[in-house]
């Protein structure tokens, strides 16, 4: 009670604030209303519809939801399906977060040397980033075709059959890996060239003189001084990674034998082809949670040596 | 002090967006709940309005029992197609809106591409358009969705306007109609209807001694071909659909029906398609591949049209795609093979008028304007599908573009042996459970048998939940 009554003395007696400063403070709110209005519309809105969704059993169309409280999280949990989904989408997430950084890292490296061209190369690295992943991924399509895949020529030159990369249960889910390596390793290097380039020299020098060779300047400068930019490159790329959705829907449609259905693609069947939207939401939700745990993990684990 | 204010100010500005938030909120949801309300006996009222505007209505169908002289239907249709702007039905669609325009004065068809050309997008598209309250007044769906349109209330049953106007339904095809039919009510009219066919290579007929101008009658026919035309490592005998969307499923169907057996029970409350009829229909697909290996797992994109297949099951409309591509061999058409009996299934896309229309009278002229004789004559001759209305066929002009097209006669001889997908409003997921398993034998995951009753069980639970 007491402190309600002193915040309202408070406002009382604030009333004398200047003409200038409440003009100031409207303005404010005027200049960021398109953003606060687009982050409520477009972004608290759907996310706390999408918690009430996954409470109800919807079908997308009916005017009635009916309330089945925590229903569509017990039935995940007993979900052969969902947790295939999960599985293939921890494989793809490793592979590609794992191989991914290390060989940005590896190209970073590479295309930090002060070349003549060497621009040529950062942008032939980083182009597949900016092309649209729809359209990769069709390419990509006819690049692991069976008959007349770029890619089975050097397959067939060796004398082997050629390979059925998406067709093949054991293939499909490298086959994919690869591809969105190839599309994303690109803007990993950019981050990690920005890092490199943050590195001053005059380390490098010191270690010289202490004797540090090539590798233990790498090992002992380099690497440790890129340690809050691994964290980034860690957490955006796996993010990235638990949401892959366009490369499987366009080349594999999460087959074959449900090899490469991750979470994303089995929430897209069952929300939009299916219309269990209730059942969807709670899948997009527990897949939020994995996400946001394994992102407060990553940041325990590099706090100490990143200082934060 | 200072702070306590601004947190104050902070609320009362947030709470202004805050309310103009929910104020566009509210209005999306008051066109959400104007979808339920004109039902389309309030719309009948003025019934008599629409009757005698069409020369549909005249050159088709019997005369419209009400003559009234009010005013004719007034404003826009819009409509959403599924067919991109270069595809035959794409170009022929502006013409038909033309003629409709023309006859309609009054009346704007403004009606175009919806955005998708993958017909589970275009579902999705409308879906969403229906659940936020702005469908367009009508739209075109596939044989699989009248269903699941219909039991969501997404769309209006035509058979109070087609009373009205005296449009006979049983001029339709049966399979067709059958499909576009829920609850003994009829929600959307056929444009063009599909069906599968044996497509085979003719010049590799010849190359390996078979006449090209007798494909295979029966199943054993079909695999004796297959062996003939198979050449390791490059050219197969037989494309069969491989993976778990509809493609291989709606063509399996076929081949359970050939052998006799059944999908579902009568009333769609439980598969039967693992019985020992199914099992042997899957295990004709496994042979295949497995002990004959006449098929691949692995074809490539467009397999038919690379010349290395004898044989591939495919819609009428590849027949003029296959023309037009020029593709560089002779190709022929056929009926699927028989077993214990000769089936086929349907496909295709219909006209429906969606429930949160403003316009749903203006909607209907569209309709049956869009699926009236000289539309579908325009259409179908066109796209080589089949015109899905007897007076069409009746029609000596149609007659005529059957008689030129060579590769008709297969069509012809397929329609009376049409059969329809199970008419489930979750129809696409309990495809896709069948389709799952059928995959899972293929690629001998399972046994046929353990898959098949795998996907009953599964498809047993999808059927359990169809709304009543």
């Amino acid at each position: 009670m007491s402190t309600v009554a002193q915040v309202r003395v408070g406002g009382r007696g604030r009333r004398r604030i200047s003409r200038a400063t409440l003009d100031q403070t409207v303005v404010g709110y005027l200049c960021l209303s398109p953003l606060l209005l687009h982050f409520l519309i477009f972004l608290a809105f759907p996310l706390v519809f999408s918690l009430y969704l996954s409470l109800n059993s919807w079908d997308l169309m009916s005017p009635d939801k009916s309330f089945v409280g925590l229903g569509n999280y017990v039935q995940l949990f007993h979900d052969a399906d969902f947790w295939q989904a999960a599985v293939n989408t921890v494989i793809f997430a490793f592979w590609r977060v794992v191989v991914g950084t290390i060989l940005a890292l590896l190209l970073a490296l590479l295309v930090n040397q002060k070349l003549r061209g060497i621009s040529i190369f950062r942008g032939a690295i980083f182009a597949p980033v900016i092309t649209s992943l729809v359209a990769i991924s069709v390419v990509w399509l006819w690049l692991y075709d069976p008959s007349y895949g770029l890619l089975n020529l050097p397959v067939k030159a060796l004398g082997m059959a050629p390979l059925a990369w998406l067709q093949d249960p054991h293939l499909a889910m490298p086959a994919v890996i690869i591809m969105s390596i190839w599309k994303g390793v690109g803007y990993t290097m950019v981050i990690y060239l920005a890092g490199l380039q943050g590195i001053p020299e005059q380390f490098y020098e010191a270690a010289r003189i202490d004797g540090a060779g090539a590798w233990a300047r790498f090992r002992f400068v380099t690497l440790p001084l890129l340690t809050p930019v691994t964290l980034f490159v860690l957490v955006i790329s796996t993010i990235g990674a638990f949401q892959i959705f366009a490369q499987i829907y366009i080349m594999t449609n999460g087959g074959p034998v449900k090899s490469t259905t991750v979470a994303v693609y089995y929430l897209y069947q069952q929300g939009f082809q299916f219309f269990h939207m209730g059942y969807a939401s709670a899948l997009a939700w527990i897949l939020f949670l994995v996400m946001l745990i394994l992102t407060v993990v990553q940041f325990r684990f590099f706090r100490q040596e990143v200082g934060l | 002090m200072e702070r306590s204010l601004t947190v104050r100010r902070r609320r009362l500005i947030l709470g202004a967006l805050g309310g103009s938030a929910l104020a566009l909120l509210a209005a999306c949801g008051q066109q959400a709940g104007g979808i339920a309300s004109p039902p389309p006996s309030a719309v009948s009222g003025q019934s008599s309005t629409a009757a005698p505007t069409t020369a549909a209505a005249s050159s088709g169908q019997a005369t419209p029992a009400a003559k009234g002289k009010a005013s004719a239907p007034q404003g826009t249709v819009t409509g959403w197609y599924v067919f991109t702007g270069d595809s035959p039905q794409g170009k022929t669609m502006p013409q038909i809106a033309d003629a409709f325009n023309k006859a309609h004065p009054g009346l704007t068809a403004n009606v175009q591409f919806g955005g998708a050309s993958n017909g589970t997008e275009f579902a999705q598209k409308l879906l969403t358009a229906v659940a936020a309250g702005a469908p367009p007044d009508t739209m075109t769906i596939d044989v699989i969705w009248p269903s699941r349109f219909a039991s969501s209330n997404a769309i209006t049953a035509l058979d109070t306007y087609a009373k009205r106007d005296g449009v006979d339904f049983k001029d339709f095809l049966a399979a067709p109609l059958d499909a576009c039919t829920y609850k003994g009510q009829v929600y959307a009219l056929p444009l063009q209807t599909g069906t599968l066919l044996l497509y085979y290579n003719k010049d590799l007929f010849k190359s390996v001694g078979l006449d090209p101008e007798k494909p295979p009658q029966t199943w054993d026919d079909l695999l004796a071909y297959a062996q003939k035309l198979t050449k390791t490592p490059d050219q197969w005998g037989l494309n069969i659909p491989i993976g778990h969307d509809e493609g291989p499923v709606w063509n399996w169907h076929c081949l359970v029906w050939q052998n006799g057996g059944e999908l579902t029970n009568s009333d769609n409350t439980k598969d039967t398609f693992n019985d020992e009829k199914g099992v042997e229909a899957l295990q004709f697909w496994v042979d295949m591949v497995h002990k004959y290996k006449v098929a691949t797992l692995s074809p490539p994109q467009q397999a038919f049209a690379t010349g290395k297949f004898g044989m591939s099951t495919e819609v009428p409309s590849q027949i003029s795609y296959y023309e037009g591509a020029k593709v560089p061999f002779e190709f022929g058409t056929a009926v699927l093979p028989k077993k214990v009996g000769a089936a086929s299934n349907t496909g295709g896309w219909n006209w429906a008028i969606a429930k949160g229309s403003k316009n749903p009278v203006g909607a209907w002229e569209w309709v049956k304007f869009a699926t009236n004789r000289d539309s579908l004559i325009a259409w179908n001759s066109r796209v080589t599908m089949i015109a899905p209305r007897q007076s069409v066929r009746d029609d000596s002009n149609y007659q005529a573009f059957e008689k030129k097209e060579t590769h008709w006669q297969a069509v012809m001889d397929t329609i009376p042996i049409m059969r329809i997908r199970p008419k489930l409003a979750g129809y696409l997921e309990w495809s896709n459970a069948l389709g799952q398993q059928i995959e899972a034998a293929i690629y001998q995951r399972a046994s046929v048998q353990d898959a098949l009753n795998k996907a009953a069980q599964d498809c047993d639970a999808i059927l359990a939940k169809e709304p009543k």
